[in-house]
């Protein structure tokens, strides 16, 4: 039973896989080398123009064409709004990598936070802790439903009132990227105060901590959505703004109630 | 199919005629151009053997494919390892099932059958969304090899799951748990080594691995 056999079978599978994509476009681009670049075959899928249906997976590669330092650095310029996120640090190149992956790390870690403080909790007082699995389900709730459908209404609203920089990728790039300030927070709200029995310090500091993540992400979020907010008129851009910051407010308070929240 | 002499080494003549499919579904390949599919036993003819038989193989398989994705220094060079051209997912399926059994006997009792179902719907979505993510920032491998190998990784969690069913301390707990999900996060990254992403994006490929892992070692520990 030598594993020798399968080579031309899978080599053959894996080829047609990976060139699936470029089959089409190839031979036409072959026939002209002037305009054909050297190494077309080397060119990683992400990098070309979207080819194929809407569910093919080179399609979407464009979206995920990031690198790991601009990744972090884009998650540094979210903690530390200090200059401007469209022109600075996003440029020309939106990403979906980080808004996903961002809300389900966030989701986890508000679902940990919010474990630990209730196993601390019940094993300082002598009792079997069970954790809720609903919690869970409500925290990758809350945050993907937050950075997926709050861009995309603010998206059609800016559509409608007939904005000239409405794009639906950067606002899900800027709402995905103002998440990661939940990730601090859910550690600064583990701090054990309740321990020693201290349960209104310890609430005092997740209301602190909170109140420090909703100002630093709402800063983040009217900072660079202003400019684009300022393309429709200004009675519309206020309208927007508010809804903004309510729905910014909203979920704050979600937050805090639903993870952070205990009573012992 | 020309007559030939019956040949007393069963074993070869099998072989035969595997290489002769083999060679006869490549040149369907260059023909048509289609893919082929992989199948998990080309060894021969399987239509009139036992039923004992064929489970007994495929329950090999698994085990051997758990060796291979758990025990990475003994597989030794990762461009010669078949973890990524051969693929199942009997195993992922059974650790799977077996993982959210162990959580669900030790959750809430009013929360038994949430537990169940949510912690299978996390382990099915979590790797095909991690798979995806692979794809999606240029990996040149299947779809389900990559299930496979991330499913196959499962086991020290499966592990760590009943250990929890049996022990409560947490001193126990977390730092046995802690080396299982490295152990998970570690042989899956290992085994998927080979799948051609660029250096500047292997972290975010990595990262949701090491986040699904890292999940599902939390509800082991907390339980």
């Amino acid at each position: 039973m030598s594993d020798s056999r399968y080579d031309a079978i899978i080599d053959a599978d894996v080829d047609l896989e990976s060139e699936a994509g470029y089959n089409n476009d190839f031979d036409i681009e072959a026939a002209d080398p002037m305009t054909t670049p050297t190494g077309l075959i080397d060119e990683p899928a992400a990098t070309s123009k979207p080819r194929g249906g809407i569910f093919s997976v080179s399609r979407y590669a464009q979206y995920f064409d990031v690198e790991t330092a601009e990744v972090l650095k884009r998650c540094w310029a979210a903690i530390f709004p200090r200059q401007d996120f469209y022109e600075g640090v996003m440029g020309n190149k939106p990403d979906l990598w980080g808004p996903f992956w961002i809300a389900t790390t966030v989701a986890f870690v508000l679902f940990s936070s919010s474990t630990i403080v209730g196993y601390v909790a019940s094993h300082a007082g002598g009792l079997q802790y069970y954790y809720d699995f609903g919690l869970l389900s409500a925290a990758a709730g809350i945050m993907y439903a937050y950075t997926f459908i709050v861009p995309l209404v603010l998206y059609l609203g800016l559509v409608y009132y007939k904005s000239e920089h409405a794009n639906i990728l950067e606002c899900l790039t800027l709402y995905g990227y103002s998440n990661v300030v939940w990730i601090p927070v859910a550690i600064v709200a583990t701090a054990p105060f309740q321990l020693f029995g201290w349960n209104k310090a310890a609430n005092i500091i997740r209301w602190i901590a909170t109140a420090v993540g909703y100002s630093i992400s709402l800063l983040f979020l009217v900072r660079n959505l202003n400019p684009v907010l300022k393309s429709t008129d200004s009675r519309t851009a206020r309208m927007l703004l508010i809804v903004i910051i309510a729905l910014h407010t909203g979920l704050a308070i979600a937050v805090k109630f639903t993870f952070f929240h205990y009573k012992v | 199919m020309e007559d030939r002499p019956i040949q007393p080494d069963i074993e070869s003549n099998t072989y035969n005629y595997a290489s002769q499919a083999r060679e006869i579904e490549s040149n369907i390949q260059e023909l048509t151009g289609e893919q082929t599919q992989d199948r998990r036993f080309t060894g021969g003819d399987t239509l009139d053997e036992p039923v004992l038989t064929t489970l007994n193989r495929d329950l090999k398989q698994v085990g051997r494919r758990v060796i291979e994705v758990l025990y990475p220094k003994l597989r030794g060079d990762t461009e010669n390892s078949n973890l990524l051209r051969e693929w199942d997912l009997w195993g992922p399926l059974i650790f799977c099932l077996f993982l959210s059994l162990f959580l669900s006997f030790s959750a809430k009792p009013k929360q038994r059958s949430l537990v169940f179902s949510g912690v299978f719907a996390v382990v099915w979505l979590g790797e095909a969304v991690a798979t995806l993510n692979i794809k999606l920032l240029g990996g040149k491998v299947s779809f389900f090899r990559v299930m496979s190998v991330l499913g196959y990784s499962l086991f020290p969690l499966v592990l760590a799951a009943f250990i929890s069913l049996l022990v409560g301390t947490p001193w126990v707990r977390i730092p046995v748990h802690i080396a299982l999900v490295c152990w998970s996060v570690v042989s899956s990254t290992q085994a998927l080594r080979g799948s051609g992403i660029p250096s500047n994006k292997v972290l975010l490929s990595i990262y949701p691995v090491a986040l699904f892992y890292v999940t599902l070692g939390w509800l082991t520990i907390i339980t």
